[in-house]
C-alpha cells in the first residue's frame, strides 16, 4: 500500500495522554479488523510512514514490533511489514457480536450516551477485576 | 548497553554565588530525540552553552563521543550542528552569502540539501539576513545547522518565534534529519504541543538540576487523573502517598499521579481499597504540574 493512502488510516492525536505509538497499533489493528488493511498487505516503511506522519521513527518501529509480536503483523527480511493472517480468535464470535449489539441497543433505549455506555463498560472491567482478586484471597 | 553520545558528570556552575547548574547528571543516547524544558531561568541555555563549549563549567565532566573538547577531532567538531537562542551577527550579509560562508568551515556542507531547505522555506536569498522576520532568521539558522548533515544537533528554543504552520513544518525537518541520518537531537522549548511528535524523551531542568527524565511513551502510559470512590471524605492516606494535587470531595477524592510508580496503574487500582477510576492526562498538564511544584 502506498504511504499516501496509508496514512489516510491514521488519525492521531499527539497531545491526547495515549502515547502515539499505542494509538498506532489500536488504529492499525482497527484498520486489518474492518478489512482496510488486508492478508499479506504491505505496510510502507518505518522511515516513509515516519515522515509521511511527521513523528518521529523510533514510534514507528515500536508500534510495528508490537504488533509482531500480537501477531497482526509479519516481518519479512527485505521487503518490510505485512499484514499476517488474521487469528480466529481475534474476531468477535457471532455470539459476542449479537449480545453486544443487543446491550447497546438496550443502553441507548434507557437513555445513556455512547460516552455513558463506555464509561459503564469500563466500570464493569474494573469491577470484575477487584472480584477476580477477592476470588484470589 | 551502548555509550552514551553526550555524558555529563557532575557538572556545576555558578554565577558569582548563584548556583545555575548544580552537580548535574544526564546521558544522551544515540538516535534520542530530547526535549528540555523548564522555567526561565532554570539554566536550559546555560545548560546547552556548556554542552557547545561556548561557557565554561567549573567542575564536572562532560565528554561528546567519549571525547572531551579538547581531545575532540576537528571531523567530529564539524558533525555537531548548534542553533543559539539569540541569533545575532552577519546583518549586512545576503542569505545566500551568509549560507556559503558558513558552509565553507564544514567539510559535510551539502550545498543542495540547503538550496531546497532555503527555497522550501521561501527565504529569499537576496535578502540581507538583518532585514528577515525573527522567525525567518531563527529558521535560516536552523537551515544552516542542519546543512552539515549533523549526527548532533542543539537547538536552544528553536520554535519561540514560528508560527503554528511553522512550527510543524520544523518538526517535519527534523524528523527527516532522523530518518536520514539517525541525528541525536537536543532541543529546549517552552511550548509543549508538538514536541510530542518528534521528541521520545522528555527532560526538565530546575534549579539547575535535572528533576525529570523520561520516554515519553513511557511516562504518557504512567500519568492520570483519578477519581477516587469513597462514602466520605477522603483524606491522602499512606497508600496514595505518591499521588500529588489530591483534592477531597463529600464521597471520595480526586488526585494526580505525576510520576510513574514502582507497579503499573492497573495494579495500583486493583490493590486499592476504594473504586477508582482513570483519565488520561496530557503532557501539557503534566509539564505545568510538575514546573508548579517544583518552582
Amino acid at each position: 500500500m502506498t504511504i499516501s493512502s496509508t496514512i489516510n488510516l491514521f488519525s492521531l492525536n499527539v497531545s491526547s495522554g495515549i502515547p502515539i505509538y499505542r494509538q498506532l497499533i489500536d488504529q492499525i489493528k482497527q484498520a486489518v479488523r474492518m478489512g482496510l488493511l488486508s492478508t499479506h498487505e504491505q505496510l510502507p516503511s518505518v522511515r516513509g510512514l515516519a515522515k509521511a506522519l511527521q513523528i518521529n521513527p523510533m514510534t514507528i518501529s515500536k508500534a510495528f514490533a508490537q504488533l509482531e509480536v500480537e501477531g497482526v503483523l509479519v516481518r519479512k527480511r527485505g521487503v518490510g511489514m505485512l499484514v499476517a493472517q488474521a487469528k480466529q480468535d481475534t474476531a468477535l464470535s457471532q455470539k459476542t457480536e449479537e449480545a453486544l449489539t443487543q446491550f447497546i441497543q438496550d443502553a441507548q433505549n434507557d437513555n445513556l450516551s455512547d460516552d455513558e455506555i463506555s464509561t459503564l463498560v469500563q466500570q464493569h472491567l474494573s469491577l470484575k477485576g477487584k472480584k477476580t482478586k477477592e476470588n484470589k484471597k | 548497553m551502548t555509550n552514551p553520545i553526550i555524558s555529563i558528570k557532575n557538572m556545576s556552575k555558578s554565577y558569582k554565588d548563584k548556583k545555575v547548574i548544580d552537580d548535574l547528571n544526564w546521558d544522551i543516547n544515540k538516535g534520542d530525540i530530547v526535549a528540555l524544558l523548564g522555567r526561565n531561568g532554570a539554566g536550559k541555555s546555560t545548560l546547552l552553552e556548556s554542552i557547545m563549549n561556548l561557557r565554561d563549567f567549573q567542575s564536572g565532566e562532560l565528554t561528546i563521543w567519549g571525547d572531551k573538547w579538547q581531545d575532540l577531532s576537528e571531523t567530529k567538531r564539524a558533525k555537531i550542528g548548534f542553533v543559539p537562542q539569540d541569533t545575532v551577527g552577519f546583518e549586512w550579509m545576503k542569505v545566500k552569502q551568509f549560507l556559503s560562508y558558513l558552509g565553507s568551515f564544514f567539510p559535510s556542507w551539502d550545498k543542495q540539501y540547503c538550496e531546497e531547505l532555503r527555497s522550501r522555506w521561501n527565504i529569499d536569498e537576496n535578502q540581507k539576513v538583518g532585514e528577515l522576520s525573527g522567525g525567518q532568521s531563527q529558521i535560516l539558522h536552523v537551515i544552516q545547522a542542519i546543512s552539515i548533515k549533523p549526527e548532533l544537533l542543539i537547538l536552544d528554543e528553536p520554535v519561540a518565534h514560528l508560527d503554528p504552520a511553522m512550527r510543524r513544518q520544523f518538526i517535519s525537518e527534523l524528523v527527516d534529519l532522523s530518518c536520514e541520518n539517525s541525528t541525536t537531537i537536543i532541543f529546549s522549548s517552552h511550548i509543549i504541543s508538538d514536541l510530542e511528535r518528534v521528541a521520545n524523551k522528555v527532560v526538565i531542568l530546575n534549579k539547575g538540576k535535572i528533576s525529570q527524565n523520561y520516554e515519553i511513551d513511557q511516562l504518557k502510559s504512567n500519568i492520570v487523573h483519578m477519581k477516587i470512590k469513597a462514602d466520605k471524605p477522603l483524606q491522602q492516606s499512606e497508600y496514595y502517598s505518591e499521588l500529588s494535587s489530591w483534592h477531597a470531595f463529600e464521597r471520595g477524592a480526586t488526585a494526580k499521579l505525576l510520576r510513574p510508580l514502582q507497579q503499573s496503574i492497573d495494579e495500583f487500582i486493583q490493590h486499592a481499597e476504594h473504586q477508582i477510576e482513570i483519565s488520561p492526562l496530557s503532557l501539557e498538564d503534566w509539564y505545568l504540574e510538575v514546573s508548579n511544584e517544583s518552582y
